[in-house]
């Protein structure tokens, strides 16, 4: 007994010091906000009307536009992010529910097929012609996907990649870093705006990317949460002869919810985290908080005051979501289910 | 007849709206783009009103992070999105930026409004390969920040030069800018000598090259500070730079604790508050002190050129030239913001009206003085016109800030900043090496001779004859034969 006291003591403390440490940088931030420039080079402040005179300067700077236009990408941020966000978590959710339902039997040889087809194609046709990039990826995907599912129904020798396969090839998507692809992204849309379709500094470009910067982290997510659903309901739907996709949209889901609501926060707060593709693919109307966060230091130099109050107003969106979010979560929606 | 009568009674009022945008440019919005605010971009925001007011217009400021700007300008242009008209860039990019711009329309180089802009910027900063290729709006230097509240103390003057032999004034020499650091220094007093930026990523390479200028930028051998103009060999390993950084380094011990951290973004607010006594910055300490400083700031300002040297490294001779006077090498760290207008923009008669609005000598210089604006004086009516300062500073004040700019752009052995295609890597391995012989890690010839052996490496890299040619070129050389 006595150990065990001890023992929650010694947890109690370490969890007390873990609480300073991750809670004093907020402090810092939150105190820093109200501090005039003095205050913030002339040695550290601690307390304020002890150690220095709060101000709401920096307040009123950022909220009169001194330091770039806050509105704009707060409402670009928040609009991009939810919408990208449930993108990625249902088309994410509908993946990990046929990788745990349905068995795929995928041949390397028709996976390597069509790396050789689309990218070669692509290289071909850029050297020897003058279709434009669209055009171009658009021709050699519209043959190289039939080829690559022609070539799986034969019988053709060399490995059979299974479900664990597709969702690591799902995975793998997010192991590389975002630069490896971000310019590649960048030179695409840069070509679908040369041919009339813009997608660089649109909402719809933005919500495309996100949405497959998502996408792994929903399908590994989603995989496992939705592997603990009970199978017995869904036969018995299927013995009422009720469809696949009702049972997925109005059983599975429903009982998933928990799961959904943990990877849209996860998913969220990394989206709206996203700096990189938001600095090469946006310009002016649809330019994101990171951006904006990032630009206070500036070419004056850091001006932790005025960072300190961005990083408020691009903490407090993401606080409400998820105090919002955990308390659905607890609400015990998952109910009822299994009679 | 009553149509006609009518129209012939509206055609007047038509008339009268559209003289009221001249030119007239309804239905054209500008995306003018520069690093996020308030310097430059309130400047470009205030000045989007008198445009619009004027032209009908619309004008859309987008700002982006400074670390930023050099890669979201240059993929836009190459790969000819459209994206921007107008861009506020870092004449220090214009050697790279150049096959993208538009040249400076020929009208706006000629009359009043041209001959007022100082040549130094108007004859070499927005010139790249014999084009006007942008235009000024900022005047970018290094000066001595100094508090009158110290050097005009009857006290501090008496027990200065009983320690060092001569009266306190603004440091004329390295010399005495140590001197006087240190004698200022008093940590009991939590009272130190200067601030200066050591920090990597704090902008501290061209507090560096302030020092080096002075022992470097030669007056017989023009053009021979950074590298060698007929060989394009790296020049940043010899005497003269081993000298300043050795001083520059030495100076941590008269900066407050901590100094290694600060940016030059720290180094203001510590001059503005009283923390030091002195310190090296572009105009911006001058203006924060007189605006926002601590109590009994008022009126204390004063501005002087940066210290000079009676010796000046000779690369040929591999000697010291010894100068019966000290010269002054003021260093134009920066350089000040330039204003471009992209190839690919599709609006380029009204994003060259847009500049000519912004850089015109009424709005410029409401700009100047204008807290936060960020734009500094490059204008001869701006350093004329003393009057226009009284919201921001005493007579005496205006006086020295404008006396010392103006001197500085008018020092025969001016020092411009380096411009040179592959800047960023160029300053990127500099500023490494910096770091470590700051901290003490690499002693400084050993820094020194590794960014040297890069320089030329990249140097190298990029075409060691097209390198050699733009050098010429930005330092005002003619192409060698």
């Amino acid at each position: 007994m006595t150990e065990n006291r001890s023992l929650r003591h010694i947890g109690l403390i370490l969890c007390l010091l873990w609480l300073l440490l991750a809670a004093f940088p907020l402090y810092w931030v939150l105190i820093t906000a109200f501090k005039p420039p003095l205050a913030v080079s002339q040695g550290p402040t601690y307390i304020p009307f002890v150690d220095y005179q709060p101000t709401l300067q920096a307040f009123r700077d950022a909220f009169a536009g001194l330091r770039g236009d806050f509105t704009g990408p707060i409402v670009s941020s928040i609009l991009i992010s939810i919408t990208s966000t449930a993108l990625s978590v249902f088309l994410g959710t509908m993946a990990a529910y046929a990788l745990v339902r349905f068995n795929y039997r995928i041949r390397l040889v028709s996976g390597l097929a069509f790396a050789t087809i689309s990218i070669g194609g692509f290289v071909l046709l850029d050297i020897f012609t003058d279709l434009r990039v669209p055009y171009a990826l658009g021709l050699v995907l519209v043959t190289a996907l039939p080829v690559a599912i022609w070539l799986n129904g034969r019988a053709l020798p060399g490995p059979v990649m299974g479900n664990d396969d597709v969702t690591f090839w799902f995975v793998s998507q997010r192991i590389f870093p975002p630069i490896v692809s971000a310019f590649a992204i960048y030179l695409l849309f840069a070509e679908m705006g040369k041919i009339g379709l813009p997608l660089l500094d649109t909402f719809g470009g933005m919500v495309i990317v996100y949405t497959a910067f998502g996408l792994p982290f929903a399908v590994w997510l989603m995989r496992d949460f939705l592997s603990t659903v009970p199978l017995e309901v869904e036969e018995a739907a299927m013995v009422d002869n009720i469809g696949r996709v009702r049972i997925f949209l109005q059983i599975v889901l429903p009982m998933a919810t928990p799961g959904l609501i943990a990877t849209s926060m996860i998913v969220l707060a990394f989206v709206w985290n996203e700096f990189l593709f938001a600095l090469l693919l946006t310009t002016g109307d649809w330019q994101t908080l990171p951006i904006l966060l990032a630009g206070q230091n500036s070419s004056r130099g850091d001006e932790w005051w005025a960072i300190s109050v961005a990083a408020l107003i691009s903490i407090a969106p993401m606080v409400v979501v998820s105090t919002i979010l955990g308390r659905m979560m607890r609400s015990g929606l998952l109910s009822g289910s299994i009679k | 007849m009553k149509k006609l009568l009518l129209t012939a009674a509206l055609l007047p009022l038509g008339g009268m709206a559209a003289a009221q945008c001249a030119p007239d440019f309804t239905g054209v919005t500008l995306n003018v783009s520069t690093n996020t605010g308030p310097a430059i971009a309130s400047a470009l925001s205030a000045a989007a009103e008198v445009w619009e007011k004027k032209t009908c217009g619309e004008v859309n400021v987008i700002e982006f992070p400074f670390g930023e700007l050099y890669p979201k300008f240059l993929t836009a242009m190459s790969q000819g999105t459209g994206d921007f008209d107008v861009l506020g860039f870092v004449p220090a990019w214009l050697p790279d930026f150049a096959p993208f711009l538009s040249t400076m329309p020929a009208t706006l180089q000629d009359g009043s409004n041209w001959e007022d802009i100082h040549p130094t910027y108007r004859e070499r900063l927005m010139v790249w390969d014999g084009e006007v290729k942008s235009a000024t709006m900022d005047g970018d230097m290094h000066m001595l920040n100094l508090r009158a509240d110290l050097l005009d103390n009857p006290e501090e003057q008496a027990a200065f030069e009983a320690k060092y032999g001569y009266p306190l004034a603004a440091p004329v020499t390295w010399a005495q800018y140590r001197d006087q650091a240190e004698f200022f220094t008093r940590p009991d007093q939590r009272m130190y000598g200067t601030a200066e930026a050591y920090r990597r990523g704090g902008q501290q390479f061209w507090y560096f090259f302030s020092h080096a200028a002075s022992y470097t930028n030669n007056p017989n051998h023009p053009g021979s500070m950074f590298f060698d103009p007929e060989t394009m060999d790296a020049q940043i390993n010899n005497a003269g730079w081993l000298r300043a950084l050795e001083e520059y380094k030495a100076f941590l011990a008269f900066n407050p604790p901590g100094a290694l951290n600060n940016g030059s973004g720290d180094v203001r607010p510590l001059y503005a508050g009283g923390t030091v006594a002195m310190n090296v910055d572009w105009a911006d300490s001058g203006i924060l002190r007189a605006t926002e400083g601590s109590e009994g700031a008022k009126g204390t300002v004063r501005t002087a050129m940066l210290p000079g040297s009676e010796e000046i490294w000779n690369h040929k001779t591999g000697q010291w030239d010894k100068f019966p006077e000290v010269v002054h090498s003021p260093f134009l760290a920066f350089g000040g913001w330039q204003l471009g207008v992209p190839g690919d923009s599709k609006n380029q008669e009204a994003a060259w009206d847009f500049v000519s609005t912004v850089v015109s000598p009424e709005v410029s210089g409401k700009a100047i003085v204008t807290a936060n604006s960020g734009v500094n004086p490059y204008r001869f009516s701006h350093y004329d016109n003393l009057e226009n300062w009284g919201s921001v500073f005493t007579p005496e004040e205006a006086a020295s800030y404008l006396g010392a700019q103006r001197a500085s752009l008018d020092a025969p052995n001016v020092a411009l900043d380096l411009r040179l295609p592959g800047f960023f890597s160029y300053t990127e391995v500099l500023e490494i090496e910096l770091s470590k012989a700051l901290a003490g890690e690499v002693e400084p010839q050993a820094a020194l001779d590794t960014i040297a052996a890069e320089w030329n490496k990249l140097t190298d890299e990029f075409g060691r004859d097209k390198q050699l040619a733009a050098y010429r070129a930005s330092v005002g050389l003619p192409p060698l034969q």
